[in-house]
């Protein structure tokens, strides 16, 4: 009887163990930013600023002049225009845009638009003043109706406030070429 | 009897384990946040062996956005390279009544704003401690974007990474200059 | 304490016998998957052109391999270029800057004997360097290296190699992109561009 007890209490513990184990939150569910929606203006406020989606605009090329040199931009896919109107809250700040499409891939600014004017990346945002930038992204066409804009100030983005911005119901009217003014 | 001793030997070495984790978190916490404040009066104010002044306040508003101003404030720093050196680097930023903070531009227009609204129309760069020597003033320009509201009752903070959690604080009356488009 | 003295021999044995069957369990699978290790196939696979491969953390599938005197971006030295043109594609969920991985691995030409430079990675339609790659985008790249003179044209081996991603690694149970390990060898003819 001896025998059999301690057996069983070894396969309880075991089994106990194992249940632990397969719950455990992941390392990356548990240490994530935490999403905060926009509310019924529009209006998302994190802890470190507060932004608000102005509107979105897709086009097959993009034109911008740099330095003096015209530059255009094509894609295979679709460029997406995110107009936003973001004011800091304590302290000058940057902030990193990430689109969260239909279909869950994050897709980061594009990079080849990196010196066009007024955009995301070259903007420093300031308390008690409402600026608005763009963030440039390029993504399949089908990725944009149902997807989100998210926002993080720039640095650590893990416990910290990310700012979801979702898209207006009806999608953007597409154009041939959209020119970046500064 | 004894197991209360044990549990409270327990419950010593875990706050100890604690403060000794939390102790590196502490001072780098320390580098960063400026809690010690020492307040200057009028322009002119010393920490750590640097002497600062303000030469220049001023404030750009531009008629066609009146609720945004730009602010200029020149910095002189003059003092022993030795206590420079513990400085390590220097940051300054502008500090409203309701605790914002305002950090200076750094952008590739912010050296063109700065020669306009300058009297001189020179641009000394950003607050460098590499250059201070005893003999003479090293300059430097900071660019500030706030709004207009937040003229009047502003803070230059100035701080190194050394001398953190201090800071040395001055108060800033700029004069305001209100200029239209093309001018 | 009084150790209970155990009653019968068949007992003592039926005891000792229980607790080696542990050692001789772990054993016998360690000796099975060493035998099993030995027997699966460790070739890197070969690869022909057109054929996908998957590189760094993309998926490549090399279309052409060409000797060119003109450069595709102007103002990067005379002499001639080897470029490997073909389509690159991110396979995972979000936007790559390290498309070729992280710490980065480039295709390694090797020919004759001698080992080439580092190539560079273009982006054809900008005509410049490749800096990010977007999922279920497609794009057309060149990788370029640079010819040393005293190469002469010949059949060339090219390398790939593979981050591995884990969703759960072994040190924090994080999503993370770990060790290379070699995905294929492309092994042609370069033609001579005219």
């Amino acid at each position: 009887m001896k025998p059999l007890a301690s057996v069983l209490i070894v396969l309880l513990g075991g089994g106990i163990l194992g249940v632990l184990m397969s719950t455990l939150p992941s390392y990356d569910s548990s240490l994530r930013p935490i999403a905060v929606h926009a509310d019924a203006k529009g209006v998302g406020q994190g802890r470190l600023f507060a932004a608000e989606l102005k509107g979105l605009t897709s086009a097959d090329a993009i034109s911008y002049a740099w330095a003096g040199t015209e530059t255009v931009r094509d894609t295979s896919a679709t460029f997406l225009v995110a107009e936003l109107s973001v004011t800091a809250l304590r302290k000058s700040l940057m902030i990193e845009a990430v689109w969260l499409g239909a279909t869950g891939r994050r897709y980061s600014q594009s990079a080849r638009v990196e010196n066009a004017p007024r955009t995301l990346p070259s903007t420093w945002f300031q308390p008690g003043l409402h600026d608005t930038t763009r963030a440039v992204f390029e993504l399949p066409e089908d990725e944009i109706p149902g997807g989100q804009l998210v926002l993080t100030a720039r640095g650590n983005a893990i416990l910290d406030s990310a700012v979801h911005l979702s898209a207006p119901a009806t999608p953007p009217q597409k154009r041939d070429t959209l020119r970046l003014e500064p | 009897m004894k197991h209360l001793a044990w549990l409270a030997l327990t419950l010593a070495l875990f706050a100890a384990t604690l403060l000794l984790t939390e102790w590196s978190d502490t001072r780098d916490l320390s580098h960063q946040r400026e809690w010690d404040i020492a307040r200057a009066d009028g322009a002119e104010g010393e920490l750590d062996g640097l002497r600062f002044s303000v030469r220049e306040a001023r404030a750009v508003v531009v008629a066609s956005k009146p609720d945004r101003a730009l602010v200029l404030v020149r910095l002189a720093v003059q003092g022993s390279p030795k206590a420079a050196s513990q400085w390590i680097d220097c940051r300054a930023s502008l500090r409203g009544k309701g605790g914002e903070t305002w950090l200076p531009l750094y952008t590739a227009s912010s050296s063109g704003a700065i020669r306009l609204i300058a009297p001189d129309g020179k641009d000394n760069g950003t607050c460098l401690v590499s250059g201070v020597s005893e003999t003479g003033p090293t300059l430097s320009d900071h660019l500030y974007r706030l709004p207009s509201a937040d003229l009047d009752d502003l803070t230059l903070r100035v701080s190194g990474y050394g001398t953190r959690p201090s800071a040395l604080a001055f108060p800033i009356r700029p004069t305001v200059r209100t200029i239209k488009p093309g001018q | 304490m009084v150790r209970r003295p155990l009653r019968s021999t068949f007992h003592q044995i039926r005891v000792q016998a229980f607790a080696a069957i542990g050692i001789v369990a772990a054993i016998a699978v360690a000796w099975w998957m060493k035998v099993e290790d030995a027997r699966a196939p460790h070739a890197v696979p070969q690869i022909a052109l057109g054929e996908p491969v998957k590189v760094g953390r993309a998926v490549f599938t090399p279309q052409s391999l060409v000797i060119r005197n003109a450069p595709p971006s102007s103002a990067n030295g005379s002499g001639r270029k080897l470029v490997l043109a073909g389509q690159l594609e991110n396979a995972t969920g979000e936007s790559q800057v390290a498309m070729f991985g992280f710490p980065e691995e480039l295709p390694a030409l090797s020919s004759g004997g001698t080992d080439f430079p580092a190539p560079t990675v273009y982006l054809d339609r900008d005509n410049a360097p490749l800096k990010q790659l977007q999922p279920r985008i497609r794009e057309a790249v060149s990788i370029v290296w640079d010819v040393p003179e005293s190469w002469r044209e010949q059949e060339v081996t090219v390398a790939f190699s593979t981050q591995q991603f884990k969703l759960r690694d072994n040190l924090y149970a994080k999503a993370s992109w770990l060790l290379f390990h070699p995905s294929g060898t492309l092994r042609a003819r370069p033609e001579v561009e005219p």
